[in-house]
């Protein structure tokens, strides 16, 4: 397996639970970040982009 | 004005001369590898940008310094004095053992640890705080997914130019833009975090009232201060970190610069002290991630993680420990 996979799910999972700490202003912008790392490891673990290792 | 207060100002315009002078390398060092500037223009370029940014952004960073870490009414004289002297001192050691930490982080640390040793644990602003470590992690991480996707984006808008070198031949000038806005995110965000330790002096010592602004003249001598650092001492870094890091291409320059000064612009507009040092390395990282994680120098990160954890803590320490210091002699 691509081994971005996982490092973009753990990096998901990080911005998920800095949303309990985070003020209610910001906690928009880490979920929208772990949003962002699923589509991310989704994408890599489909091989849409670049050359696994 | 009290020599006390000059004497903190002072330290704190030095602070941000250092920071300048530090983090030019930063910003302009694909620049100078690749060869588009010389070291000095690149330099100049950086520091002109560094002072400019007062003029783009506001003083939300400032505030959050000086009013968001710390109750203000424990912010006296020999509080932030103490806080400056763990950050520089934190600064100093981990300068001396090689690991990349952020002044910002220590600067927070500082004022925390002088301030709790002083008046204990209730002093501290709760909210104000978590914001501070929540950005901590989140702006590396913000880089880094924006220094890939853009990454992605440029290959895809430009999969049908076949030849790198002509591809990476029109990102050359592009990053002179790019290093342009990441000077001006850091500028931004770093010499705020001076204004911010002013500002709580000025505050203190009854020169400025406890809701008002940054005075225009702590603006001007701090952008000043990132500015000259960035020119007097910075190309001298630069050309070790550009002969470090020939491996990021133009292209990836400019994606990573660009994903940087959004993350920065990002953060200074709502008043979040972040390092801008960890922000372009997640950026970087981002870059490399593009390819594959083998393209990722994870030494680097590594280092950076741990210096997350213990920069706080550190300058913490040193400040609570000054601060108790001043105290048995006050």
């Amino acid at each position: 397996m691509d081994r971005r996979v996982p490092f973009f799910l753990v990096s998901a999972v990080v911005a998920f639970l800095l949303v309990i700490p985070s003020p209610e202003k910001f906690r928009g912008i880490c979920e929208v970040t772990g949003v962002v790392y699923i589509i991310l490891a989704a994408l890599t673990a489909l091989d849409s982009f670049g050359k696994p290792d | 004005m009290e020599l006390g207060v000059i004497i903190v100002v002072v330290v704190a315009l030095a602070f941000d001369y250092t920071n300048g002078f530090h983090d030019a390398a930063n910003s302009i060092a694909t620049v100078v590898s690749t060869r588009v500037l010389s070291p000095r223009s690149a330099v100049a370029w950086a520091a002109f940008f560094n002072f400019v940014a007062f003029l783009v952004f506001g003083t939300h960073v400032a505030s959050t310094i000086a009013k968001d870490v710390v109750l203000q009414d424990v912010l006296t004289i020999g509080v932030i004095f103490s806080g400056l002297i763990g950050a520089i001192g934190w600064n100093l050691i981990t300068f001396w053992l090689g690991l990349p930490t952020s002044s910002s982080h220590a600067l927070v640390g500082g004022i925390a640890g002088a301030a709790v040793a002083r008046f204990g644990g209730h002093v501290l602003v709760e909210e104000g705080l978590r914001k501070i470590g929540v950005f901590i992690v989140l702006s590396p991480l913000i880089g880094l997914a924006l220094g890939l996707i853009l990454t992605l984006v440029i290959f895809r808008l430009f999969h049908r130019v076949h030849r790198v070198e002509a591809l990476n031949k029109g990102f050359r000038r592009a990053q002179l833009i790019s290093a342009a806005a990441f000077s001006l995110g850091h500028g931004a965000n770093d010499a705020q975090k001076t204004m911010g330790v002013i500002l709580a002096v000025l505050i203190a010592s009854g020169h400025v009232a406890k809701d008002g602004g940054v005075p225009l003249w702590v603006v001007l001598a701090a952008h000043t201060a990132i500015g000259l650092g960035t020119l007097s001492g910075g190309w001298r870094i630069v050309k070790t970190m550009g002969s470090k890091i020939t491996r990021l291409q133009p292209v990836g320059g400019f994606a990573a610069e660009t994903a940087a000064a959004v993350t920065l612009f990002f953060t200074s507009a709502n008043g979040i002290p972040v390092s801008t040092t960890h922000t372009i390395t997640g950026a970087i990282v981002g870059v490399g991630s593009a390819r594959r994680l083998t393209a990722v120098r994870w030494g680097v990160a590594g280092r950076v993680v741990w210096a997350w954890v213990i920069t706080i803590p550190g300058a913490f320490v040193i400040a609570a420990t000054c601060s108790l210091i001043v105290k048995a002699f006050a």
